[in-house]
């Protein structure tokens, strides 16, 4: 056994070696969001306006809401796949109840009330009748959008009460009511995700249901809130749908689902499960948004635009993918090292366990440093 | 049958390990390990979990490279890089999970993996269905098996399972194969049926190695042994010359080196966990079993002798067949959150796999079956939780540089801190854990021991299933011997170890096990160094 000192010392050491790992991999997705916002700034003029930056936020409000609750979905090893067409059906309700009833409050509750409805029979039928989250909620995205139809014959339903558009042009410190709004979802569920006993029940049950079980956590019903906030994040992504357009829309958001997965994944959140974070989200859309308007002033049109979106999306799956490989090798296989050393001698064997661990860290920092 | 024997006679090949050495980081698996496989003979494999078994198959199967030894066939140094490089040599494995398509057909199990091998006289690859029928069918009847070709492998009975990996195996013609608990999921019946086909085997050539824990089969299929113990080898010989008692001690070792992790209060105490009626699967003898607060009950026996069963069923893992009190309340368990909440805290045999989120930080772990007292309102402490688990991190002297490390990132005693922590801090006042110090080094272990015995002395119960009589001689108060699922005995072991100078209760132990005869009608010769050397110098004078 190593005396205290020498303990604190290997503690000191690593936190301080430690850290640059840990930095490189939270701060990867924003230094490349910075380094593009440069390059864009500097090659085009148009890019550091603030005309321009809030057109990017507003773009990016619905595809954020959306994000983070799927990273939610993403945390706990599920997927949403209703949540496209569900924020199309979402706008449609809401619309359909201000037009009938001219309350707005009438309209935006029984949208969100949609939106938990939705979320909780995807809930039950992934906990209750055990049908896999991608079968249950791909059922539910074209349950949706026939429903979507079916209300409004393939139409648009407009002539919302005049109180909506007073909000979509509403500005305080000349950044639009619908950003705000964004922000404070994000704010919210940043929290729930970080800070209460929920978000973690979450990472546990997406890092290893088993011992998430064990732990005495109840696993079906963390994956029913996940689909009840998955639900209600996809009414709220279809209410902003409703603010940006002024109309209920049956045909939009259908590759929201996958756009939102997609923006998870390129934030760093890992699709298996237990790793990651809304806040990683945030940077993931942020990414996605600036690119693409990037490439808006670029003249490039919307099929280069989508092409390239797609491939950065498979390379940031791909850093996971290869990141999750380097920690394999580091951790859960020790390597048989070459020679034997001294544990051949009889007793050495106590040790044997501890200077592993000591010797596999030490090596784990020259590698982050390096 | 009789070309089979002819061609037995012809050759007899040798697969020879030497000296083998094998280190996980600094831990060593193997030490100067020697093992051999003949042709026409089965070599018994045996030893407790983690003596170094699976990765001396590991290394004669080409899945492993060894750090130091060789490989011979005939006498002539081989190098397996991989499995396939071990097949081309005839070397053949079949594991002890079953490895089939479920979905596909006898026929198509048995050939998959093999349409590229030349058997006998044709490719299997591109030959038509009934020439593969006719292939499969000649092997089968070579080995004596009954298959319906056309049958669902999902649909079969465990022994034709069996069979069917076995016949998959022997379809590349291999010198030697080697059997890694083939009967270990097996009725007795079926048991039989895979026991007679590896007397096939050998009749017909095959050099064959068998992994067993089940020490009658051992001794009636098997013409050698080599036991290991610790990562080295402690005996090895003709099965003849030893008793299945022998083999159990030689598998077990010596209780003289066992030093006691501390002498346990002496004063009666009232019943905390109080088991009534209670099966180990169903059709299994109910049983009544009684654990008083303060003290470590050790549920011992075989590898599948039930103790587990009993476990997990405390420990909400599996639904609880019987009636339980805990404090003299009647309580029901159906889900660990129900052990929890009557201050069960249960770890699972498999950390990684189940008790365990390894990729999160330790101090994240340990706050995960507290989740409720590390919180108001629904919202984490994290600070408190960081602060908590440095305080485990020095009280369990956990080896780690901090407690935001992954958990993946300690060793397997380390490891199991972590779990002890998370229960601890749950506050609950029985543990019941599952094959503690499995995998773990001898340091860890004791350690590990000593925060059992201190939890007990402070006034908490221990449950504790584990195959290890070490660790029952090591730490228990009271051992209750399960065997073929149903309890067989409950001892007190103090009283047995007092009775003669630290032996007996190993041999009685060993005893109970095998057979249920208990230790006086067992003579109780100690398995000592000179029996040893005395089974290997006869060994030598061959």
């Amino acid at each position: 056994m190593t005396t205290p000192i020498a303990t604190t010392g290997t503690e000191a050491a690593a936190k301080r070696k430690a850290q640059p790992g840990q930095l490189f991999d939270l701060l990867f997705v924003p230094a490349v969001l910075i380094i593009l916002c440069v390059y864009l700034s500097v090659t085009n003029s148009v890019f550091l306006t603030s005309g321009n930056l809030v057109n990017i936020l507003l773009q990016a409000s619905i595809l954020a809401i959306a994000s983070f609750g799927m990273t939610f979905a993403i945390l706990g090893r599920e997927l949403d796949l209703s949540v496209g067409t569900g924020s199309a059906l979402a706008s449609v309700i809401a619309a359909l109840v201000m037009v009938n009833t001219g309350s707005i409050l009438w309209g935006v509750l029984a949208g969100l009330g949609f939106g938990v409805l939705l979320g909780a029979t995807n809930g039950f039928l992934v906990t209750k009748v055990e049908v896999p989250s991608f079968i249950a909620t791909l059922g539910a995205f074209i349950v949706c959008q026939g429903i979507a139809l079916a209300l409004t014959n393939g139409g648009v339903i407009s002539g919302l009460p005049a109180g909506i558009a007073a909000f979509s042009d509403w500005r305080l410190l000349g950044i639009p009511a619908l950003v705000w709004c964004t922000g404070v979802i994000f704010l919210v569920l940043y929290f729930v995700q970080r800070k209460t006993v929920f978000g973690a029940q979450v990472m546990a049950v997406g890092g290893n249901p088993e011992a998430a079980r064990l732990s005495g956590i109840a696993v079906n019903r963390v994956r029913f809130l996940i689909f009840v906030i998955t639900g209600t994040t996809a009414a709220l992504a279809g209410l902003a749908l409703l603010v940006r357009v002024q109309s209920g829309q049956p045909n939009a958001n259908q590759l929201l689902a996958l756009e939102a997965i997609a923006a998870v994944v390129v934030g760093g959140t890992s699709l298996n499960g237990g790793r990651g974070s809304v806040a990683r989200t945030l940077w993931g859309v942020l990414l996605i948004a600036v690119l693409r308007n990037g490439l808006d002033l670029m003249g490039l049109s919307e099929d280069m635009k989508m092409i390239v979106i797609g491939v950065v999306f498979i390379v940031a799956a791909s850093v996971d993918f290869m990141r999750r490989q380097f920690l394999k090798r580091r951790y859960s296989e020790p390597k048989p090292s070459r020679e034997p050393r001294e544990a051949e001698s009889g007793d050495a064997s106590g040790d044997a366990g501890a200077e592993g661990g000591e010797r596999r860290t030490s090596s784990g920092h020259e590698s982050r440093t390096s | 049958m009789s070309l089979m024997a002819a061609a037995a006679s012809a050759q007899q090949h040798r697969f020879e390990a030497r000296s083998i050495t094998h280190m996980y980081g600094p831990v060593a698996a193997l030490r100067e390990v020697n093992f051999a496989v003949e042709g026409g003979h089965v070599h018994a494999l045996l030893g407790e979990n983690g003596c170094g078994k699976s990765t001396l198959i590991k290394i004669m199967t080409g899945a492993q490279r060894p750090t130091v030894g060789t490989l011979l066939i005939d006498g002539q140094e081989v190098q397996l890089s991989k499995a396939s490089s071990a097949q081309g040599r005839g070397i053949a494995v079949v594991h002890q999970n079953y490895h089939l398509f479920p979905d596909l057909s006898v026929l198509e199990n048995i050939v998959a993996g093999n349409a590229h091998v030349p058997r006998s006289k044709a490719l299997l690859g591109g030959v038509s269905r009934k020439r593969q029928e006719e292939i499969v069918r000649g092997l089968l009847e070579q080995l004596n098996i009954e298959l319906n070709l056309g049958s669902q492998a999902a649909l079969l009975d465990p022994a034709e399972r069996k069979f069917v990996e076995v016949a998959r195996a022997m379809m590349r013609s291999p010198q030697f194969l080697f059997l890694d608990e083939p009967t270990a999921s097996l009725e007795p019946q079926s048991a039989r049926r895979v026991l007679d086909l590896v007397r096939v085997l050998a009749d017909q050539g095959v050099g064959v190695a068998f992994v067993s824990h089940r020490l009658d089969e051992v001794v009636s299929v098997c013409d050698r042994f080599t036991v290991l113990r610790d990562a080295r080898e402690v005996a090895h010989g003709p099965i003849r010359e030893v008793s299945e008692a022998d083999l159990v001690r030689l598998m077990v070792g010596d209780l003289h080196q066992i030093t006691r992790a501390r002498q346990a209060p002496r004063e009666p105490s009232e019943v905390a966990i109080r088991i009534r009626a209670c099966a180990t699967a169903p059709g299994k003898r109910a049983f009544d079993l009684d654990v008083p607060r303060g003290q470590v009950m050790v549920l011992t026996g075989l590898v599948g002798s039930g103790a587990s069963d009993v476990v997990q069923m405390l420990g909400g893992s599996k639904p609880f067949r019987g009636s339980l009190s805990v404090d003299g309340v009647s309580r029901r368990i159906n889900h660990p959150r129900d052990a929890l909440r009557h201050g069960i805290g249960y770890a699972p045999e498999d950390r990684k796999g189940a008790g365990l989120v390894i990729d999160h930080a330790i101090d994240i772990n340990v706050s995960y079956a507290s989740l409720d007292r590390v919180s108001r309102f629904g919202v984490v402490a994290w600070r408190r939780v960081a602060a908590i688990a440095e305080e485990y991190r020095q009280k369990l002297s956990i080896r780690t540089p901090s407690v935001h490390s992954p958990v993946s990132s300690l060793s397997g005693g380390n490891q199991q801190k972590v779990m002890l922590a998370k229960l601890f801090n749950s506050g609950v006042a029985t543990l019941v854990l599952e094959e503690p110090t499995q995998g773990v080094d001898v340091r860890g272990r004791s350690q590990i021991h000593v925060l059992l015995r201190d939890f007990a002395e402070a006034g908490g119960t221990v449950i504790v299933a584990s195959t290890d009589v070490r660790e029952v001689a090591g730490i228990s108060d009271h051992v209750a011997v399960f065997r073929h699922g149903e309890l067989a005995e409950v001892l007190d072991s103090a009283s047995i170890r007092d009775g003669d100078a630290g032996s007996s209760l190993q041999e009685y132990l060993v005893g109970v096990m095998e057979s249920g005869v208990s230790a006086t009608s067992h003579d109780l010769v100690h398995p000592d160094d000179a029996q040893v050397a005395r089974l290997e110098q006869e060994e030598a004078a061959k």
